[in-house]
């Protein structure tokens, strides 16, 4: 499979944090979420795949054959947005029109203004505009957003662009996504990183799970979902079931949690039920097994 | 599609840094000294009026032998300098980010800083004509005159340069502080030298105007390798 990027053991040191080594894939064609607590390392790699920052070890190909993100050519493929602060503060709709257009080939004024009606934002024609500043969160987040979408990109690399918005946005924000890629006739991705995965699953095809700075599994959330199974038994058999289970929760009246698909048979005789799990649970036993692991 | 960073042009990069062209960068950025300027003096001369008991002439005389209008003008271009002397666009800091990922990378921040260089120069040399207007057509007369424009416009010229090396100061609230307390500090030397010369532009005025240009070309191309190397791609 045709890989947007190729995360090759990638490496980084902070005097309180070390990331990696990373080796991932980052399928093309799909929406790919990056998943973990925080300080889990997601901002970092994802500032280092879009060379925001330095890397002290590794490589990251882009589109099979790229491997320089400070050249124009992958700078004009990749749309990227932070989290927070993504523009100066004191700029408005107009100024980010002007900012981007002149520093990529591939920014749409018409897409932007289009974008900036669908967000309920200031048209960028307007004489009199509200300034980044006296945004709310949620309305700072759509503005970096349609600057970003308004590119003809192959590759849109999102720091938590949901965790700001309200459900409607976010639901709205899905089906960007789905739109972007579909235009894309398969050569499009979306990387992401979220906590809100229950919103964002309808919009994730791919998961990768990270916890301390390392990945700690990674694949497409239906295969994902196959390979795990979330257990529902009473409490008389939580001891007996409990080995069998990379993550579990207890009260008085029963257990729940995940467990590796291979071990459903066995679970299923503890007169449990199984159930296929959501990626929101899938990534709360996923992440939980980590913390236990430590 | 893809043009090459050297097509990014100066004023192509202040306005990706800025969201607006260079030119409205630059006028906006003189508002608010020569606003600060007319503002005091009017405050001063009110207050001289209301001491002179309303005699406009006795006013301005007083104002002119107390020397204080030479030092004002100059204490107000420092504060403006210093800000932009600061603009270095740290990763962490609003808009950061964005201007790590833009067309040129590192090459069209080195074309911002240079276009904030020429615009601090053209700042200062607009704010001090704006000075030199007033001084020359006797609105309010300074001490020593034009000697007293051309001093402040060296300190200020060596205030851009070496007050940029204090961007190798990673902390943030140190390095601001110190730069206010430096910009301030280097601007009034130029009015202050005057009374160890009694008023006159001598040899050595010009050799620091000499050194200030050298300083401040020196500074600019420092501050460009230590912050590729250090700071560009760096963070906590």
């Amino acid at each position: 499979m045709k890989s947007a990027v190729k995360i090759n053991g990638i490496t980084k040191k902070y005097k309180d944090f070390t990331l990696g080594s990373i080796e991932a894939s980052i399928p093309c064609g799909f929406a790919t979420a990056l998943i973990g607590a925080n300080g889990a390392g997601k901002t970092t790699l994802i500032d280092i795949i879009s060379g925001v920052t330095g890397k002290d070890g590794g490589e990251a190909v882009y589109f099979e054959n790229m491997t320089d993100i400070d050249s124009d050519q992958v700078r004009e493929l990749i749309g990227y947005c932070s989290s927070a602060n993504f523009f100066p503060q004191d700029w408005d709709m107009k100024a980010i029109r002007t900012a981007m257009e002149t520093a990529f080939d591939s920014f749409s004024p018409e897409a932007f203004r289009k974008l900036c009606k669908r967000f309920k934002l200031d048209d960028p024609d307007a004489k009199k505009q509200k300034k980044l500043v006296k945004l709310s969160d949620g309305n700072r987040m759509r503005a970096y957003l349609a600057a970003v979408l308004a590119r003809d990109t192959k590759l849109l690399i999102l720091d938590e662009p949901a965790s700001s918005l309200d459900p409607l946005a976010r639901d709205l924000l899905c089906d960007m996504f789905r739109e972007y890629l579909a235009k894309g006739d398969g050569e499009r991705s979306v990387l992401f990183s979220t906590h809100n995965i229950a919103d964002m699953e309808f919009a994730t095809d791919y998961a990768i799970f990270m916890h301390e700075g390392k990945v700690i599994e990674e694949g497409f959330v239906e295969d994902l979902k196959e390979r795990y199974v979330l257990v529902h038994g009473d409490a008389e058999n939580s001891a007996k079931a409990r080995p069998l289970m990379i993550s579990f929760t207890s009260n008085s009246s029963g257990f729940s949690g995940i467990a590796p698909a291979e071990n459903a048979e066995a679970l299923s005789a503890l007169d449990t039920a199984i159930e296929k799990p959501t990626l929101q649970q899938l990534s709360v036993g996923i992440l939980r097994k980590a913390e236990d692991d430590e | 599609m893809n043009k090459n960073s050297s097509t990014v042009t100066i004023p192509q990069a202040m306005k990706i840094y800025q969201g607006s062209s260079m030119l409205k960068g630059m006028v906006l950025l003189m508002i608010l000294p020569t606003a600060i300027l007319l503002g005091a003096m009017v405050w001063v001369l009110i207050i001289g009026l209301m001491e002179q008991g309303g005699n406009f002439s006795a006013t301005v005389k007083k104002l002119c032998d107390s020397s204080v209008a030479n030092f004002i003008f100059g204490m107000i271009l420092a504060p403006t300098l210093a800000t932009e002397i600061m603009l270095t666009h740290d990763r962490d800091l609003p808009g950061g980010k964005f201007v790590r990922t833009v067309k040129g990378g590192f090459s069209t921040f080195a074309k911002f800083r240079t276009g904030m260089l020429i615009c601090m120069i053209m700042q200062s040399a607009g704010y001090l004509a704006l000075v030199a207007l007033i001084n020359v057509t006797g609105l309010l007369p300074f001490k020593w005159g034009m000697a007293s424009v051309a001093a402040t416009a060296i300190s200020a010229l060596l205030t851009i340069g070496l007050c940029s090396f204090i961007l190798v100061i990673k902390n943030y609230l140190t390095r601001s502080l110190l730069m206010m307390i430096t910009a301030f500090a280097l601007v009034v030397t130029g009015p202050l030298s005057l009374f160890v010369t009694d008023g006159k532009l001598t040899i050595i005025h010009l050799i620091a105007a000499a050194a200030a240009v050298i300083i401040t070309i020196v500074s600019h191309k420092f501050v460009l390798a230590y912050y590729k190397k250090n700071r560009w791609l760096e963070s906590r």
